[in-house]
């Protein structure tokens, strides 16, 4: 596509009148045809186009066009002349100038990158195009940006709370877990349910929190921490649906199996992806699972308004050295601590793990 | 003599020797120039004006207007800014106007502005015509031929009175005049007359000028009349450099020397009398307000 | 009105006009009458519609407005043509120091209804002479109006006010509009509408309808306008920085209230003019503008003004002096930042 302007054909002239077109819109014209005249402070004169094509008049005979004015495009040989606004006078205050609309260089340099094309453009009806105007038009091109979920845009607004406001240290331990494997499934036979680590981990807190409740309490500015009324542990769950936190409540007054169901019912409402606000909120600690048996270590992050957040790795086999001195597999995994360090330290985050440690490797019934 | 014409010239003579006593017990703010010497330019003159003629004065304008409206009052208040003032006050002794006389400070400027009136004149008011007061100085500005050609050219009824001195402020005509006023005058094909004006006697040049200003009134054209006077007194105020024996000369020579007997003595005693009572009244008055004493404003541009 | 007009057009229609309806107005000036019809060619055909009124001078500026200031004085109202702006320092006694002082210096209200047209203003390559904008040098003078037309305004209705004021008055014309197009009310072109706003005789106000607040208030004369236009175009287009115009045909105590609004919105104001710089007219409008927006300004008012030099004849040099389109972009962008 090309473009038609009016030259200057006198040096102390600004405009000129478009006296009549001589080639009508939609018309062929090729290169040199003469398309239209203009009249200037001296003379009559015909303006030729440059290119072939098919002409599309932008003004309306009579208009005064300014020296540089585009007043046709003309368009690649067969294009039918598109509809849309018609050449004509300015509408009133407030309404759009009939005719092609003025685009700004960073609106066609945005538009190439869109891909937007003219049509687009002069459907928003308005006489100036900036870059503003387009993202009004289109979407965003889908390859370079889209909208997060409402889960994920959940996830984004705590972790970014977390990250600004809890200054955290963290921790892993390393704890064999042959003979907790064994005493799962031994309990999932007996309740007929699935228990495994996760399952395990959760009741470990419950049993060992009173033990250690700053790192189940909560920061209270300016300098003081809120003990746990009881012990509410969230757990990540992601089962496709998008990342969430369910609260299994009251930990330390459930025999595992309670929690083991608690949390089948969490996993069954994740895939189903219907949480109740009273499911996610309250949490005193965090599990984060990470038991793909790929992750040798997390760290995770602790939730606004807890201390401690735990995170439990994958299973590693690590070749040991037994009683005797000969080589025998065993199944690790890292247990790890994000601790809010403005209420707890290393040693007691340390500590933390070692009593879950501790009861991993003395199950209770 | 008239008694009327003497009785004038002596109303502008003691005027202005009030004034120089004014000015020399502080009472005049700025300046003032006195046309003593020269009152009989315009009392020759303003008899053969008309009412709805247009004129033009200067900065030694005071017998120009004294002569037009016997109004010593109105002068007197406008140069001491009292209340009453022709000017209201705000033009001083150089800046007045009622009604079609009008006076500027600026030498030569009134000469195209009273052409234009004169334009005016003899497309609406045949029969009257723009009389405008000039010196000798004046005719160093180059205005003064722009207005001579426009009104030769156009056959305007314009009168310009030239009160030649022979000084312009310090300067000797001699010293600032190449030429004369006549030969000026010829160069535009305008008529030129010469008149003696030295007084006392007003009828000689009067009726000198009754058949001229007539036919400038009747479309013949411009007239310049070049009045011989004597400016008896300084430029302004006690800044006259002329030689003492010159001094002398023109005192002995003034008019108002010249003149004596008990017609002469009661004539001026009466005037002597008029113009203290005038100084008495209006510098018993409170100040000028800035405008115009009320019969002036009254004056509009008459209607054709 | 006609459909479209030539800047010469619409004043030689406003003149007649003006001469139509009073029969005790005169036109004055050299070289007026037909078939000549002025060195611009405003008066053409002016002479032969009305031969008592148009009257032809000599070459005598000082002498012609004299004229025209007696006229005034017996009660007779009058246009006058100074066949170029630059000549009228020969009037400057007659203009300033008779028909202006006479308005007032006589104790009461005397009406002077006289209007001296000035073609003024460069782009033609008449040289230094014949090029001037002398505009500032008639600002501030008691009773004295100043005014300069546009391809806004209505050149009648600016020239029956002015006679109506019954105050002397300068109308400042430039030269290159002359052959320019009188913008149709309301359209400046493709682009920009206008609007008059304001006390007679009215601001123009050339904006995009819908933008607001503007980045940038420009303020010109007409003369200076449509060079504003382009610089307008221009920055819009290539880097999206918008400007409203305001083109006040009064230029001694333009109106303020009619600027202010937009100028406190968008926080910059630039100021153009074609005269050298120097006691003008922009400098003195840019002073009020700091003083009534104090606080509320991004940055100082800038002033564009021609080059401290003589208006060159050779087109290259003249360039070099005047304000340009591109002189306004680059002030508009270096306050932008």
């Amino acid at each position: 596509m090309s473009e038609l302007r009016v030259p200057r054909l006198n040096s102390n002239d600004t405009e000129y009148t478009l006296v009549e077109w001589l080639v009508a819109t939609g018309e062929p014209v090729r290169p040199g045809d003469l398309v239209a005249t203009v009249e200037t402070s001296k003379a009559t004169e015909d303006l030729a186009c440059a290119d072939a094509g098919v002409l599309r008049h932008l003004v309306a005979a009579g208009t005064e066009c300014a020296v540089g004015q585009v007043i046709a495009t003309v368009l690649p040989v067969g294009a039918r002349v598109p509809d849309g606004p018609r050449p004509g006078t300015p509408g009133p205050e407030g309404e759009p100038l009939a005719g092609e609309p003025i685009v700004t260089e960073p609106a066609r340099r945005v538009m190439a990158e869109r891909g937007i094309d003219l049509a687009a453009v002069r459907a928003l009806g308005r006489p100036v195009i900036r870059v503003a105007d387009l993202d009004a038009l289109t979407p965003p091109d889908p390859g370079r940006t889209e909208p997060l979920s409402p889960v994920q845009r959940a996830v984004a607004a705590v972790v970014s709370e977390s990250h600004r406001s809890v200054p955290t240290g963290f921790v892993a331990i390393a704890v064999p877990v042959d003979d907790a494997l064994r005493h799962a499934r031994e309990l999932s036979r007996t309740h007929r349910c699935l228990i495994g680590l996760p399952e395990l981990v959760v009741a470990a807190l419950g049993a060992v929190a009173d033990r250690f409740p700053h790192c189940f309490g909560a920061y209270v500015e300016p300098g003081a921490v809120r003990r746990p009324d009881r012990i509410d542990v969230g757990v990540t769950i992601d089962v496709g649906q998008g990342l969430h936190v369910p609260v299994v409540r009251d930990v330390a007054a459930k025999p595992v199996a309670e929690v083991a169901k608690e949390l089948m019912r969490h996993r069954l409402t994740a895939l189903r992806g219907s949480f109740r606000p009273a499911d996610l909120t309250g949490a005193n600690v965090l599990l984060a699972l990470h038991t793909d048996d790929d992750v040798t270590v997390a760290v995770p992050i602790v939730l606004p308004g807890t201390v401690c957040a735990v995170s439990l790795a994958g299973v590693q086999p690590v070749v040991r050295l037994d009683a005797d001195g000969a080589p025998v597999t065993r199944s690790v995994v890292q247990l790890g601590v994000a601790y809010d360090h403005r209420v707890v330290n290393g040693a007691q985050a340390v500590e933390l793990l070692r009593a879950v440690r501790e009861v991993l490797l003395a199950p209770v019934r | 003599m008239n008694p009327d014409d003497l009785r004038m010239m002596l109303l502008i003579r003691h005027f202005e020797l009030a004034l120089l006593d004014l000015f020399a017990r502080g009472e005049v703010h700025g300046t003032t120039h006195t046309c003593l010497g020269q009152e009989a330019v315009p009392v020759a003159l303003s008899p053969l004006l008309d009412p709805d003629d247009f004129v033009f004065s200067n900065h030694r304008g005071h017998g120009h207007y004294l002569a037009r409206f016997d109004d010593p009052a109105g002068l007197l208040a406008e140069i001491l800014g009292r209340d009453g003032a022709v000017s209201g006050g705000v033009g001083g002794s150089q800046h007045l106007r009622r009604g079609r006389h009008l006076s500027t400070g600026v030498q030569g400027e009134s000469l195209p502005v009273a052409a234009g009136t004169a334009l005016h004149l003899a497309r609406s008011e045949p029969g009257r015509l723009a009389c405008v007061y000039v010196g000798d100085g004046t005719w160093g500005e180059g205005a003064v031929y722009e207005a001579l050609n426009m009104a030769a050219l156009w056959r305007l009824p314009l009168l310009v009175a030239v009160e030649h001195n022979g000084i312009a402020q310090s300067t000797p005509t001699g010293a600032a005049m190449a030429g004369t006023i006549a030969g000026r005058a010829a160069a535009f094909g305008v008529e030129h007359l010469h008149v003696d004006a030295t007084g006392p006697g007003v009828s000689v040049p009067r009726d000198a000028l009754t058949g001229p200003v007539e036919r400038v009134r009747r479309g013949a054209g411009p007239l310049v009349v070049e009045f011989a006077t004597r400016r008896a007194g300084p430029h302004s105020k006690g800044d006259d450099p002329r030689p003492a024996d010159e001094l002398d000369r023109l005192r002995a020579e003034d008019w108002y020397a010249r003149l004596d007997g008990p017609e002469f003595d009661r004539l001026d005693a009466e005037q002597r009398a008029r113009v203290a009572a005038v100084v008495r009244d209006v510098t018993a008055r409170p100040p000028a307000t800035g405008r115009a004493a009320a019969e002036v404003e009254q004056w509009q541009p008459v209607s054709v | 009105m006609a459909a479209r007009q030539r800047v010469a057009e619409h004043l030689n229609a406003a003149l007649g006009a003006a001469l139509a309806a009073d029969d005790r107005l005169y036109l004055l000036g050299q070289d007026i009458t037909d078939p000549y019809g002025g060195a611009f060619k405003i008066t053409r055909g002016l002479s032969t519609r009305f031969p008592r009124q148009v009257v032809a001078t000599p070459i005598s500026e000082a002498g012609l407005v004299g004229i025209a200031n007696g006229l005034a004085l017996a009660g007779n109202r009058a246009i006058v043509e100074m066949m170029f702006a630059d000549f009228v320092t020969l009037a400057f006694d007659q203009i300033v120091n008779f028909a202006a002082k006479s308005v007032s210096m006589y104790g009461q209200r005397l009406p002077m209804p006289v209007v001296v047209r000035c073609p003024t203003g460069g782009r033609r390559g008449y040289g230094p002479t014949h090029s001037q904008s002398l505009q500032k040098h008639f600002l501030g003078v008691p009773d004295l109006d100043v005014y300069e037309i546009s391809p806004f305004h209505d050149c009648a209705d600016l020239f029956t006010g002015v006679l109506g004021r019954g105050v002397p008055a300068l109308v400042f014309e430039d030269k290159v509009l002359y052959t320019g197009l009188r913008r149709p009310p309301g359209t400046a072109d493709d682009l920009f509408r206008y609007d008059l706003v304001g006390p007679w005789p009215g601001t123009a106000v050339v904006r995009i309808a819908g933008i607001d607040p503007p980045d940038c208030v420009l303020i010109t004369p007409g003369g200076v306008a449509e060079r504003a236009l382009v610089a307008m175009r221009e920055l819009l287009i290539s880097r999206e920085i918008t400007c409203e115009l305001y083109v006040p045909a009064r230029l001694d105590r333009t109106a303020l209230e009619p600027i202010l609004p937009a100028a406190a919105r968008a926080g910059q104001v630039v100021i153009v003019e074609d005269g050298t710089a120097g006691g003008t007219w922009a400098a003195d409008l840019a002073h009020q503008l700091h003083t009534a927006l104090w606080g509320q300004l991004r940055g100082p008012v800038r002033v564009v003004s021609a080059a401290d030099g003589v208006v060159p004849a050779a087109a290259h040099l003249e360039e070099e002096v005047l304000v340009q389109a591109g002189t306004i972009s680059a002030t508009v962008q270096r306050g932008h930042r």
